[in-house]
């Protein structure tokens, strides 16, 4: 197959291009992802989300090729031979691009790693995971405007189809490449939006960006993995399926009128965080976690 | 054919000749969740492949 903007070979098919005009696409398609959902400017103080595998190190990576100038900050959930090799591709990143990375870990943080907090038992991985990195992710950059995570197209897609699946109506319209701006919470943002994972791991092997390939332990226990597997099957059955649903999904957004959200944003009586309870959620779970661990 | 399957850590041995798509669909493996490398180059599922090249297959999949 050649290349639709030259004679070269192409190294992809969607879109059919070499190394050099993939490259260009990658960082055309990011930067118009940017401009269309205004995500953020150059004067923004922006920070990414990075855990040392693919999505994070790319998005590192490409938002510094477009003149952007984000730091990073890396949360450390303590998961056994999974977390450590991405932790030294990420030092080895960072060091190579003069970049500012703050490190935060669930073990100093919660007193509890993540293998710790599955053996008690109490809730699924992912759940844990999510709630205290979201958690923990707000709490500490609040000195910057925006906070960009490694999120691509098949995550988005993917999350489409469970909250639709779950009935998650409030989580579901909250979705999309830019979070609803909210006094105690930082501007969250999706910049791979638009750019699948098989993309994004092009643009690190020729971009020699060293990445883990590893997949999280507790994934395949998830609702998730069962919805990837169906996803990539239909796309490719049907090439453009994920983009389909994402489009489709925005416009859907567009058209059906939301009442603007009546939950009141509180302090959390225990840690002061923002919450939409009197307990925020990660401080609910790690007192759970911890008494169990302790008894 | 060599063929290193990254995902499982599996080496597999096999004589092989024809298209990357035929050797994903005899590994059962999806091209949308793999990226193959020939001979160190990345390569598309056109791509004709003969028994002599050293073949590694990468999955796209990550975190969770």
């Amino acid at each position: 197959m050649k290349c639709e903007k030259c004679e070269e070979k192409a190294i992809i098919t969607n879109p059919p291009r070499c190394k050099k005009h993939f490259n260009e696409y990658f960082l055309e398609t990011l930067q118009e992802t940017i401009d269309e959902f205004h995500l953020f400017t150059k004067e923004d103080k922006l920070v990414v989300a990075v855990s040392g595998g693919k999505d994070s190190l790319a998005l590192l990576h490409s938002l510094k090729k477009l003149g952007y100038d984000p730091e990073g900050i890396f949360i450390d959930e303590g998961i056994k031979n999974y977390r450590e090799k991405s932790i030294e591709d990420l030092n080895l990143f960072i060091q190579q691009n003069s970049l500012k990375l703050k490190k935060i870990s669930f073990e100093e943080e919660n007193n509890f790693t993540l293998d710790e907090a599955m053996t008690t038992k109490q809730f699924h991985a992912c759940m844990i995971c999510g709630t205290l990195r979201r958690y923990l992710l707000n709490k500490y950059t609040k000195e910057f405007d925006v906070l960009a995570t490694g999120h691509n197209m098949d995550d988005e897609a993917q999350t489409v189809l469970i909250n639709l699946a779950r009935a998650n109506t409030e989580l579901l319209l909250r979705g999309g490449p830019k979070s609803e701006p909210k006094k105690s919470f930082t501007q969250k943002v999706k910049p791979f939006y638009y750019l699948t994972e098989k993309q994004i791991l092009t643009y690190t092997l020729i971009n020699n960006i060293r990445v883990d390939y590893g997949e999280c332990p507790y994934a395949y226990t998830s609702y998730r993995a069962k919805v990837r597997d169906l996803l990539n099957k239909e796309e490719n059955e049907h090439p453009g399926t994920k983009k389909n649903i994402l489009k489709n999904y925005l416009l859907l957004k567009k058209r059906i009128h939301t009442e603007k959200s009546i939950v009141k944003v509180q302090r959390c009586v225990l840690c002061g965080e923002a919450s939409k309870e009197k307990i925020c959620k990660a401080c609910q779970i790690k007192k759970q976690i911890l008494s169990k661990k302790n008894s | 054919m060599k063929i290193f399957i990254e995902r499982t850590k599996e080496e597999k041995n096999f004589f092989f000749k024809g298209k990357a798509i035929e050797l994903l669909n005899k590994l059962n493996l999806n091209s949308e969740e793999v990226i193959l490398i020939k001979n160190n180059e990345i390569v598309t599922e056109d791509e004709m492949l003969n028994d002599e090249d050293d073949i590694k297959i990468l999955s796209v999949i990550s975190g969770g």
